[in-house]
């Protein structure tokens, strides 16, 4: 029972890490590039008004980390995001799973 | 009682005079405001974003402007004013205890449609005296075969620290293990305790080299391990690593097998499987913020010794919760859960620990809870605050393999039947840490840092033997079976105590010069507890420790490109339970046994009598001057050399100030000549005045109490330290580093061998005879490379990392009888025979490979790196221990007796892991 448990769920592991990310791919809509990098050299240009950026700076020097934020609500129901929670669940069920299971009990411990 | 409520009462004077009390583990990025001429822009506005939101400042009237507080990571800023084009800078890394300089110039134009934004990063801090080394996301994220307890491998990839001594310290205990800020070792002698998951590591900052006062307690590196947080972007990272025997390949050479039979099987993974599952984002935006992370860990292995099996599984939880309530507020509350397992660890004490066989090792049973909780305040631009609790309680039991009593043969030095003995270790922890930072003009600009910590931890050691019997088989005299054996036990519980203040500035006297004062106060305490305590307020130990610390940075170029520094600092190590262990009640006495006759004889009696510590004993430290250069190189490279000497001082140990000793020869089996050895004379009139002190310099005396020697308990370091970095740009990255060193002393540095009462130096033979020499981690030469390259068009990275490390020092040593030395301790009965580390295992030249691809996807934000660690590419087979003991010794199994110089351990066998990472 044991060893079964544990293929089924090192085989969905398996299973997601290869499969999960592709789908997610697909459910995901793709947000915009980075336009700016580290290994970006002088003079890039962002479409962005300066009093725009002092009130919303984030917007104007960050457009990834504002876009991402601006769909946070709805991550868990995307199919990215349900990839992300079957992976984390299954990794924190297998991980409670061998915490009980794989212990070495000191005779002295309850 | 009457000194703990001035202590409470001086604390409540400090916490009211200061609005907020914080430690510092974060950075500054400041800089200048300028326009075309030169002339200072006041009223600019400079906003800073961070993943967590942004925070605006305005420059003063010289044009300056200055963001605090900042967590390690990466930043963007940028500047703006009415009638100027406004300018941003992208990719700024901040760093624990830096400043980044980051200045604009502004040209005047239009402030409508666009901004410019450059990527170029300062890489040199010019107002900081420290030299400090940091492994960030680019070389974590990159590392071939990384190491398997973060807490402590990962600072052996940095110059200067191998086996976890760093620039000649002691190995592992030497070190502060700081996690988000907070020390987390092991209170009993300062070996890493919280074992965490690789994949919540934000950042490691090694320390130590010019450290300023707001670093302690460690005499060798202070490893600050910043964990990973949430932010308003999601994200998550889902990570296995698997490996098996059959990607592995032998190593073992037939000459190293005739030699030690035990080794016919080369060492290698049998399986690993390491996955790691996180997920982080908002809860509410721009201000409360989450981080999971589950983790499981397995490793099954065939080690490099004698013993077959090795299996270690350690499921982790971590989490943390950042709430930001306002622009100047954080809270950041964490929690681990862990347990760590262990079937096979080595149970033989470490000199002899390559002797182990696998009915020698024992099962480890060791659950943990780490929590914390921290407050930062920012008082505008130019004061922060962070108060921060942290604590942890676990415990470890080490209960043997095979439940029967160990048995020892002196005559051959073979161990067998089992380890013989149970040890369990309840240990808990509670740390405050405050202090408040402020940037201030007058005389120059300052930064000011001062802080409180304050400590509580706990032990309890318990020790026993099975069955209460520990068996002597002398097979040269009683060929028939064993005629002795010996019991003695231990249940002893202290609890440590250290408050500790320090003040610091960063002084900038000119544009080009910063001075770095700083002095650092410790108070550290230890006193029975539990079953220990006759008396709860007894201090055993107490000491009030004062530490100087005075550098300079020195900007040669003026351009924030070449920085020169300087710094002395005496830095003294933390308050641990092994300095005064020994002087309390809890330990029974050693009594040993006649067992010809099949039921044990009592035949003498050791009395426990409870070390005195001297009063005059100092606490261990190390004074250090440094003095280097480093240099920015373009837009992409750094160069820097360091110098280091290093002195530790006061390093503890116990002797026997009532014993008197007659010089004798002994006889060498190694040569067949003699070494000067020592008897005890006067034994049962001195056996129990027993004082823990700082020996270096203390004599050993004749019977007529003329000086015979006096003990050298000593160490230096001296290195030399060149680095030569590049950041990644055009598809590749390296950083090259160099170190000539050398460490000499009578007091060896791999391990527990600073503190409290041993019998090291108890026996005279051992403290005069061949003591003084090279210790275990001296390495004259160490060569690290690490080099990335993205192969154009398939998108493939290579990393590798290569090292040339000069092998561990060693020396020969005989077991003589008790009846010899009328020493009754086998440790303090074991002579070298050569200078203390006067032969070296060889150059250890190791080349481990990443090779990862990674697929792109989410439109840029998500990755998929599939990637193969080979670690040991060219398979050497290098000999990493050998048998120590003259003439021979012999290990269970096998035949042939093992000579001295065998080779005892090799080095782990080419072996691929594979892996998969998706992050985003």
């Amino acid at each position: 029972m044991r060893k079964s448990l544990r293929s089924a769920v090192v085989g969905a592991l398996a299973l997601a890490a290869v499969v999960g990310p592709s789908r997610a791919l697909a459910a995901e809509p793709a947000p915009e590039p980075v336009a700016v990098t580290a290994t970006a050299t002088p003079t890039l240009a962002h479409a962005a008004g300066v009093k725009a950026a002092a009130a919303l700076p984030a917007a104007a020097l960050a457009p990834a980390q504002a876009q991402a934020s601006g769909t946070e609500k709805g991550f868990f129901k995307s199919g990215k995001g349900v990839a992300v929670l079957t992976l984390l669940v299954a990794a924190a069920g297998y991980t409670v799973y061998s915490a009980d299971n794989d212990r070495v009990k000191s005779p002295i411990r309850n | 009682m009457r000194k703990m409520r001035t202590y409470l009462a001086a604390l409540a004077i400090l916490a009211a005079a200061w609005p907020g009390l914080a430690q510092s583990l974060t950075g500054s990025i400041a800089g200048l405001v300028r326009d075309e001429q030169g002339g200072a822009l006041p009223g600019a506005t400079v906003v800073l974003v961070s993943k967590t939101g942004s925070r605006q400042a305005t420059t003063d009237g010289s044009g300056a402007y200055r963001f605090v507080g900042l967590d390690p990571g990466s930043y963007e800023v940028r500047a703006e004013l009415s009638g100027f084009t406004p300018k941003g800078r992208t990719a700024i890394p901040v760093s624990i205890g830096k400043t980044s300089e980051i200045d604009f110039v502004l040209g005047v134009g239009q402030m409508a449609e666009t901004i410019t934004v450059t990527g170029e990063a300062p890489v040199v801090d010019t107002s900081s005296s420290s030299s400090d080394q940091k492994l960030g996301q680019d070389l974590l994220f990159n590392l071939p075969v990384r190491p398997t307890n973060a807490a402590v491998g990962l600072m052996n990839f940095l110059p200067g620290i191998n086996g976890g001594s760093a620039f000649g310290g002691d190995g592992d205990t030497g070190n502060a293990l700081l996690l988000d800020g907070v020390d987390t070792r092991d209170p009993e002698g300062g070996s890493a305790w919280t074992f965490f998951n690789f994949n919540i590591v934000e950042e490691v900052q090694v320390s130590g080299i010019g450290a300023p006062a707001e670093f302690g307690s460690f005499t060798g590196a202070v490893v600050n391990t910043v964990t990973r947080s949430g932010g308003n972007r999601m994200g998550g990272l889902f990570d296995v690593i698997y490996s098996e025997d059959s990607l592995a390949t032998d190593n073992v050479t037939p000459a190293q097998i005739a030699q030690n039979p035990s080794l016919a099987a080369s060492p290698k993974l049998n399986k690993l499987l390491d996955f790691t599952g996180q997920v982080s984002g908002p809860l509410v935006k721009d201000e409360l913020f989450y981080f999971l992370s589950v983790q499981r860990f397995e490793r099954d292995q065939d080690p490099a010794s004698a013993i077959t099996r090795l299996n270690e599984v350690s499921p982790r939880f971590n989490s943390k919760l950042t709430w930001q309530p306002s622009p100047n507020d954080t809270f950041t509350g964490t929690f681990q859960l862990d347990h760590y397992n262990i079937i096979g660890r080595n149970g033989l004490p470490a000199a002899d620990a390559l002797l182990a066989t696998d009915d020698l090792t024992n099962r480890e049973d060791a659950p943990e809870m780490v929590w914390g909780v921290q407050w930062r305040h920012l008082f505008g631009s130019r004061t922060f605050s962070e108060i921060k609790y942290n604590g942890w309680t676990g415990y470890f039991d080490l209960n043997p393999e095979k439940n029967v009593p160990g048995h020892y043969d002196a005559s051959t030095g073979l161990y067998s039947d089992s380890q013989g003995w149970a040890y369990y270790a309840d240990r808990g922890r509670n740390q405050v840490n405050a202090s408040i930072s402020h940037f201030a003009e007058g005389w120059g600009k300052h930064d000011l840092k001062f802080g409180v910590e304050v400590e509580r931890s706990k032990v309890r050691n318990r020790y026993g033997y099975v069955n209460d019997l520990f068996y002597y088989d002398y097979t040269s005299a009683y060929s028939k079976g064993q005629y002795y054996a010996y019991n003695y036990g231990y249940d002893v519980e202290g609890k440590n105590e250290r408050e500790s203040v320090y003040l610091q500035d960063s002084w900038k006297v000119s544009d080009r010069l910063t001075l770095n004062p700083g002095v650092r106060f410790d108070w550290v305490r230890g006193a029975p507890s539990g079953a220990s305590a006759v008396n709860s307020d007894e201090k055993v130990y107490d000491q009030k420790n004062v530490a100087p610390r005075l550098g300079f940075a020195f900007d040669l170029t003026g351009d924030n490109k070449t920085v020169l520094r300087g710094h002395y600092g005496q830095y003294y190590e933390g308050i641990f339970f092994l300095a005064y262990s020994g002087a309390l009640p809890g330990i029974e006495d050693f009594v040993g046994y006649d067992t010809t006759s099949g039921r044990p004889i009592e035949v003498n009696r050791i009395p426990a009598v409870p070390y005195a510590i001297d009063p005059d004993i100092r606490h261990p430290r190390t004074d250090e001057i440094t003095l280097g250069l480093e240099r920015a190189i373009g837009n992409d490279w750094r160069f820097s050399v360091v110098g280091l000497m290093r002195e530790d001082k006061n390093l503890q140990g116990s002797v026997l100030p009532s014993a008197r000793w007659e010089p004798i020869s002994l006889p060498n089996a190694l040569t067949g000549g003699t070494v000067p050895g020592y008897r005890w004379v006067n034994r049962a009139a001195s056996e129990t005045d027993q004082l823990v002190t700082n020996p270096d310099g203390y004599p050993i005396l004749a019977a007529d109490g003329s000086v015979l020697g006096r003990i050298d308990a000593s160490r230096k370091y001296r290195g030399l330290i060149v680095t030569l970095e590049k950041r990644f740009t055009n598809r590749w990255s390296t950083r090259i580093s160099y170190v000539a060193s050398k460490t000499e002393g009578g007091a060896d540095n791999n391990g527990f061998d600073s503190y409290g009462a041993s019998t090291l130096y108890e026996s005279a033979t051992r403290a005069l005879t061949n003591n003084a020499g090279r210790p275990t981690n001296d390495r004259p030469h160490e060569l690290k490379v690490f080099l990335t390259y993205e192969v154009p068009k398939v998108d493939v990275s290579v990393t590798g990392f290569w090292r040339t490390i000069s092998g561990t020092t060693y020396a020969p040593f005989q077991e003589y009888s008790s009846s010899q030395l009328n020493f009754p301790f086998r440790t303090g009965r074991r002579i070298f025979l050569e200078e203390r580390g006067s032969r070296r295992l060889d150059t250890q030249n190791q080349l481990d490979l990443r090779m990862e691809k990674i697929f792109r996807f989410g439109g840029g934000t998500d990755r998929l790196a599939v990637f193969a660690d080979v670690a040991n590419l060219f398979n050497s087979s290098r000999v990493v221990g050998v048998q120590t003991r003259a003439p021979s010794a012999a290990i269970g199994g096998v035949d042939q007796p093992i000579v001295f110089g065998a080779p005892t351990a090799i080095t782990a066998a080419r072996q691929i892991q594979l892996g998969a990472r998706w992050s985003f």
